[in-house]
């Protein structure tokens, strides 16, 4: 693995010089004090390093809401004729952290799991991530370490990790330096437009970079999240989905901020020449109402106390069963979201909590 | 991350165009859908298509035929909403679209005679609608008679009204071992000369040889526990001789949208039949 020091006025404007060739997304703080993955121009200075977690994770550049998954139209012979859909270009993605990228590999694994999903795949394939490492948890709701997902690196082409404190309330110096770490034929290429020298000792710089990391990083489930997933699939805990419950809209806004949720509807549409259309694909969440009902009325997840069970098992129990992996990354996002502050986290811990405290 | 898709990945989405053949009137909401494939499906049996018209929508619908019935597709389509309402307008000739055959289905050759541990006895309950997917069923065991068991068919309706294929129900009583109790619900003041009552009241009178016996349910989810219930009290089988087809709400069909989850499984992709055993560690399967 090749390694490379450059600094952050360095990498600027490697990232301005990235984004004149082809798509190229950033978090960027939009108004307000949310951040999203964004076009990046010169107006606005980049903030590289003082990040929250933008509202929508950035797997949902890869697997967009409203795609067209084909284009018909109808002849004059009453033929039907059908094409791919929307046509798929390049993109770049950079300033994703570890939490999101693991985000983007367990889509990875489902989308290519079975019948393989050839919208997903091929964007999958024409996206480059450039990946940060995070030295401090982003905020309170982050609990990326229990969820396995601090350090993760699958699936980045660069990973970048800054060789500085980093603290909210201070302007970082742009001659502070950081390390790129080279993980992909990709990322080789990208890397040749920046001005950088090569690193002979970046495990050593890495380990300096990582020593002040709080202890422990960011919130902690009371038990390992092993044990946590076998819990969760052993016991009902019927009590406490329902009392969670008691206090959720069914708005489904966790589900679409969740870098692991990619359940989806269909719509099929139809052109005012009544001739031609497309079928489209749009984000769904399991937490409305009418995610499970089928014709004629009958819904087998009605009580939102069941969809509410749903979703955690889903991270924690029924995918994790099909992939080997939790698919909960600890970004925060639902929690961080939620009109009623329902968080993901919280949910599991008391699930845990009311097993223990029967069991006494 | 490059190597996912090296090739070019087929379009799941993309379906083809069938020709209506015939339709027919089964009752008030039902019409009988009988299209011509470009090519067979080569489809099992209990297995289910996406149907639809592009442009305007497409929902599951279990196929109906015979897996030998080639380039011809049977399917039932009730009208329960826009999708079905539209496609119920469609006549002779007009193009419908097609995505499949999805799901597991039932393998024939486990439901044969054969001489050594082979199966006595197939009971096949269904309830409604549900005899359409099973008729996919019975119709090929109909057909090779000579090489299955004992056959005893329990089917319930509503109303008489609501009774479906009794001609070609009529033709199967001829068969050689072969029973048959076709019930409903409530006469409704119409002419009925079956028996009235629940698809659960005829089971305890089955003569079965319980260890050599298959059971196939279908029906609308209530009709799952009263009958499993009945099943469990009466007789002693093995859940793994106990096949359910169940419905859940399908998008994709490829187990990937996530709607006909229940616990960790994907009904479109694992199901829509199950074995029992497979189903009772499934909180939701039943409900």
């Amino acid at each position: 693995m090749n390694a490379y020091l450059s600094n952050l006025n360095q990498i600027e404007s490697w990232f301005f010089s990235l984004a004149e060739k082809q798509a190229f997304f950033l978090p960027r703080k939009t108004q307000g004090i949310n951040y999203r993955f964004e076009f990046i121009d010169h107006q606005q200075p980049l903030d590289l390093f003082s990040y929250k977690p933008t509202i929508l994770p950035p797997g949902k550049n890869i697997f967009p809401d409203g795609e067209i998954l084909f284009t018909y139209n109808k002849d004059n012979n009453g033929h039907y004729h059908f094409h791919q859909g929307t046509a798929i270009h390049s993109q770049l993605l950079a300033g994703v952290r570890a939490c999101d990228l693991k985000g983007i590999y367990l889509l990875d694994k489902a989308f290519s799991d079975g019948t393989k999903d050839s919208h997903y795949l091929q964007r999958r394939e024409k996206t480059d991530i450039i990946a940060f490492n995070c030295t401090t948890p982003c905020d309170d709701h982050c609990f990326c370490e229990a969820a396995q997902s601090l350090d993760f690196q699958t699936g980045a082409d660069i990973f970048i990790t800054p060789l500085f404190p980093i603290s909210s309330n201070k302007e970082v110096h742009k001659k502070q330096q950081c390390l790129l770490e080279i993980l992909t034929p990709r990322g080789a290429e990208l890397i040749k437009s920046l001005v950088s020298q090569k690193c002979s000792n970046p495990q050593k710089l890495i380990k300096q970079a990582l020593e002040n990391r709080p202890k422990p990083f960011g919130r902690q489930f009371l038990t390992p999240v092993k044990q946590l997933s076998k819990v969760i699939h052993q016991e009902d805990a019927e009590s406490i989905y329902q009392q969670y419950a008691e206090r959720c809209f069914s708005c489904g806004t966790c589900n679409l901020v969740c870098p692991t949720c990619y359940c989806f509807d269909t719509k099929d549409e139809l052109n005012l020449d009544g001739n031609s259309g497309q079928k489209t694909r749009h984000w769904d969440a399991c937490l409305n109402p009418g995610f499970a009902e089928v014709a004629g009325g009958h819904n087998f997840r009605a009580d939102p106390a069941a969809r509410q069970r749903h979703r955690v098992r889903r991270k924690f129990d029924y995918l994790p069963q099909r992939f080997e992996q939790t698919f909960c990354t600890g970004c925060g996002r639902c929690g961080r979201q939620c009109t009623t502050g329902i968080d993901i986290f919280d949910i599991v811990n008391d699930v845990y909590l009311s097993i223990q405290e029967s069991k006494e | 991350m490059k190597t996912l898709s090296d090739s070019v990945i087929k379009n799941s989405y993309i379906p083809i165009m069938a020709e209506i053949q015939s339709i027919e009137r089964l009752s008030k909401d039902e019409m009988l859908f009988r299209v011509h494939l470009p090519q067979p499906l080569n489809h099992h049996p209990g297995q289910f298509v996406m149907v639809g018209l592009p442009g305007i929508g497409e929902c599951a619908i279990s196929i109906s035929s015979s897996p030998e019935s080639g380039k011809i597709l049977e399917m039932v389509i009730r009208k329960a909403g826009n999708v079905t309402g539209v496609l119920q307008q469609l006549k002779k000739s007009d193009l419908i679209s097609i995505r499949g055959p999805f799901g597991s289905g039932f393998d024939l050759d486990e439901f044969r005679y054969k001489k050594d541990n082979g199966i006595k006895d197939i009971v096949i309950i269904a309830g409604g609608l549900g005899l359409v997917p099973l008729r996919s069923l019975i119709i090929p065991i109909m057909e090779h008679k000579s090489d299955y068991g004992r056959i005893h068919l329990i089917i319930g309706s509503k109303t008489p009204g609501e009774a479906l294929f009794r001609s070609q129900i009529q033709t199967w009583r001829s068969q050689p071992d072969c029973s048959i109790t076709e019930l409903v619900d409530d006469p409704d003041l119409q002419e009925w000369d079956g028996d009235i009552g629940l698809v659960t009241e005829p089971i305890h009178k089955l003569k079965i040889d319980e260890k050599n016996t298959l059971v196939v349910l279908c029906g609308p989810p209530v009709m799952y526990k009263f009958v499993l219930m009945e099943i469990k009290m009466n007789f002693n089988i093995p859940d793994e001789h106990i096949f359910v087809d169940l419905e859940r709400r399908m998008r994709c069909g490829l187990g990937k949208c996530g709607h006909c989850q229940i616990n960790h499984v994907y009904c479109c992709k694992e199901g829509p039949v199950f074995r029992y055993s497979q189903l009772t560690d499934l909180a939701e399967a039943l409900n």
